[in-house]
């Protein structure tokens, strides 16, 4: 049998494609329209919400993905979906953190600041970062705040991080509340200065929310450890350590 | 581990040492300061990348299509924020793919990739028998119905071949850490492999 990757190539060649449209040709016209924002509205999304949540079911239906979807619940904009087991990457050794945990570019406190459309704000119990992250579009704005470990800070996992504090634009949707907690659900509603959260421990997980045009976007949790994550004002914020919760807490009732 | 195959370019221009086409980086530029001309000269030449993308994402010729027209006008508003000297090529299908995979969203549609017609294929050299190309439609046929039957996550990371695009170009474009998206192919192909096994016996 010829090498797998080869073959994969070869066969990459012979798949019907239907033939591409002419893209560029009506390009000028659209480039002209204003932006197409108003197209994810409430309604459209509502309507998103229902189809998303009726394919869910079906898989659920399904015994061989039941234990693949766990569940589903949500904190306004977010939805976070519970899986069994995640292969968390393993990069090579030497990667810095910010690559081995996807986490963007390396930037100063001040240039994140300069960089993004939001104030950042963040624990103050917990000093200034260590390091920051930036994300930039074309998908989100996404800024991780990080804390090495310390005394009273263990390292979660063998991620060699301490704590992350990741700050990303979440549209606030009342409406959009999904709640289909698993059997094994290691997760509890909580107040988080004033806002409603989520403190999810014990299991790694992937979740979406909705950015601010209320598109669904993806995203994971980044040390699959503890994590308390929350809406606050027009952002989505979490914490990811390895400390329980009642630390955790204590921690973003400092955010600042 | 496997080395990484060549990824030989669906777009075959004159290439710096880079990698990258002479005079894209002039066009890039060009487009950043609003030529839409230029844009339009990149868009023309992504095309056939950004749609067979959107295609292998989303399993449906109209979602493809909607996918690339919206990306292409959210690329071209995000140009200012595009890196001046960054491979053009991989942030434009992020952005696509991301599209793609917001329209795939909400819906369960199995993605059902097929293969040309048999006397299409190309197989080089003097015409093969009936029988041998009979036997290599079929293996393409297994090997083709086994991606489609991977999960959507490993499935994603397979079609990195039929794109042709590297393990960096495909970390981009799938928003994952290199470190993950080598992992999860490696994993795709286990179970690429598994399953060519047993239908081989």
């Amino acid at each position: 049998m010829a090498d797998l990757q080869e073959r994969l190539l070869t066969l990459g060649l012979e798949i019907e494609y239907p033939r591409t449209p002419n893209f560029a040709a009506s390009l000028e016209a659209r480039l002209a329209e204003p932006a197409r924002r108003e197209r994810f509205d409430t309604r459209r999304l509502a309507i998103a919400a229902a189809v998303f949540i009726v394919a869910v079911g079906a898989l659920l239906a399904i015994p061989t993905t039941r234990n693949a979807i766990a569940g589903f619940f949500g904190i306004k904009g977010v939805i976070i979906q519970r899986v069994p087991s995640f292969q968390s990457p393993r990069p090579p050794s030497g990667a810095t953190v910010g690559e081995r945990l996807g986490l963007g570019r390396q930037v100063t406190l001040p240039e994140a600041q300069a960089t993004v459309p939001y104030g950042i704000s963040y624990p103050q119990a917990l000093g200034t970062p260590d390091a920051v992250f930036l994300i930039e579009p074309p998908g989100q704005h996404a800024v991780t705040l990080v804390w090495w470990p310390r005394s009273g800070l263990p390292e979660a996992g063998h991620t060699g991080v301490g704590a992350l504090v990741i700050e990303v634009p979440g549209k606030v949707q009342s409406d959009f509340f999904l709640k289909m907690l698993g059997p094994d659900a290691a997760l509890e509603a909580v107040q988080v200065n004033s806002n409603p959260g989520y403190w999810i421990s014990g299991k790694p997980h992937g979740f979406f929310f909705l950015d601010p045009n209320g598109t669904p976007q993806e995203d994971t949790f980044r040390l699959a450890g503890n994590t308390l994550i929350w809406n606050q004002g027009s952002l989505t914020v979490r914490i990811e350590s390895a400390l329980d919760k009642d630390q955790t807490l204590g921690l973003a009732a400092t955010m600042q | 581990m496997e080395p990484n195959p060549p990824a030989p370019r669906i777009d075959s221009q004159k290439h710096s040492v880079e990698g990258r086409p002479l005079e894209e980086l002039e066009l890039v530029e060009q487009a950043r300061a609003g030529g839409v001309n230029a844009y339009e000269q990149l868009v023309e030449r992504y095309s056939t990348l950004a749609f067979r993308t959107a295609y292998l994402i989303t399993g449906s010729e109209a979602d493809a299509q909607d996918a690339c027209q919206e990306a292409f006008v959210k690329a071209f508003r995000a140009l200012g924020r595009f890196r001046s000297g960054a491979p053009f090529r991989p942030w434009l299908l992020q952005i696509v793919a991301n599209e793609a995979r917001n329209q795939r969203r909400g819906s369960n549609r199995r993605v059902d990739l097929s293969l040309r017609v048999a006397d299409q294929l190309g197989t080089g050299g003097a015409a093969p028998s009936p029988e041998r190309l009979a036997e290599a439609t079929e293996e393409r046929d297994q090997l083709l119905r086994a991606v489609n039957s991977l999960r959507e996550e490993d499935r994603l990371v397979a079609c990195r071949y039929f794109l042709e695009l590297s393990s960096e170009e495909t970390a981009i474009a799938l928003r994952w850490p290199e470190g993950t998206v080598k992992s999860r192919l490696s994993r795709a192909l286990d179970r690429l492999r598994e399953r060519l096994g047993g239908q081989h016996g």
